[in-house]
């Protein structure tokens, strides 16, 4: 049987390729980490669609939520929009090559995209 | 039953045997396997013949699998079949020639999603088959295969049925490895229910 934890994932993956996640899982391409020294608990990869959007997807694998530092790629003022699934959990403005601090919740399947 | 039938069709002349002549076998999630052998003429069309009735059936993606080209498991020592023992490009040029008229009986139905994979990755066929099922990303005790040349006959490298979860082994953590890394998801029940 699957866990709690398990299902969660499978739900969010699911509604994730019905949204925006496709361009990326399925048809992107890998990049170098965008998130530096992330500890062994917390999945993630840095992915880049056709367009030349960059993602970062990951999942917590603690018990409780964990803050992570990623570097916001290029050079020039972005959009920053966090998903989990089909829904937009927040937005906002950030600057290229600025650190941004991630907060992200235990066993769900999270993505950010820089536009 | 399927004993009967086996040994009806002539089974044990078609398959692999151990270097002492006795039939490879391997008993597998509740089931008892035998090999077919590479060398056989059988062999030459099986993958063709079923793949035509699968497609007749509206099926499109066709996986091989345990055809882990060149691990162990190709060794065939059925001195009988005329072949090199145990192993040879023989075994490669068969299984060239089964990819391709599975290819060519695709194209000639105007197949769209046409899928061809096969069990781990292999440059030996990468110019054939358009995915490689592999297991959890986070296996690194075992070797690693990055199928580079891949990139020269695709444009994508795709995995499919990684295992990421499966009945008693596979841990959440292998679960959402296989979704982040962009592996098609595949969870094996092996018989029990859901």
């Amino acid at each position: 049987m699957f866990s709690a934890n398990a299902k969660n994932l499978l739900a969010d993956y699911f509604k994730a390729m019905k949204n925006r996640a496709k361009a990326y899982l399925f048809y992107g391409r890998l990049l170098k980490p965008l998130i530096h020294s992330a500890p062994k608990t917390l999945i993630n990869i840095t992915w880049q669609d056709s367009i030349g959007n960059v993602s970062v997807f990951a999942t917590n694998m603690l018990t409780t939520r964990t803050t992570v530092a990623l570097k916001v790629p290029g050079a020039t003022k972005k959009f920053l929009k966090i998903f989990n699934g089909n829904k937009l959990v927040s937005s906002t403005e950030v600057n290229g090559g600025e650190n941004y601090n991630w907060e992200i919740p235990a066993w769900r399947l999270l993505y950010l995209i820089f536009f | 039953m399927l004993e009967n039938f086996f040994v009806a069709d002539n089974g044990v002349n078609l398959c692999r045997t151990k270097l002492d002549g006795s039939l490879e076998t391997l008993n597998l999630e509740g089931r008892i396997e035998v090999f077919l052998c590479r060398g056989t003429e059988y062999i030459k069309t099986f993958m063709q013949e079923t793949s035509k009735t699968l497609f007749d059936l509206g099926i499109t993606a066709i996986h091989n699998d345990f055809d882990q080209l060149m691990a162990l498991d190709g060794a065939s020592f059925n001195k009988s079949l005329g072949h090199l023992i145990p192993y040879g490009s023989w075994q490669i040029d068969v299984m060239s020639k089964v990819y391709s008229e599975i290819i060519a009986e695709a194209k000639s139905r105007n197949i769209t999603y046409f899928y061809l994979t096969k069990e781990w990755p292999t440059e030996l066929f990468n110019m054939k088959i358009q995915g490689y099922q592999v297991r959890n990303y986070k296996s690194l005790n075992d070797t690693t295969y990055i199928p580079l040349f891949h990139y020269v006959y695709h444009d994508f490298v795709s995995s499919i049925y990684g295992f990421g979860w499966m009945q008693g082994t596979a841990t959440d953590d292998d679960l959402a490895a296989m979704l982040i890394y962009g592996q098609l998801p595949g969870m094996a029940f092996w018989q029990s229910t859901i």
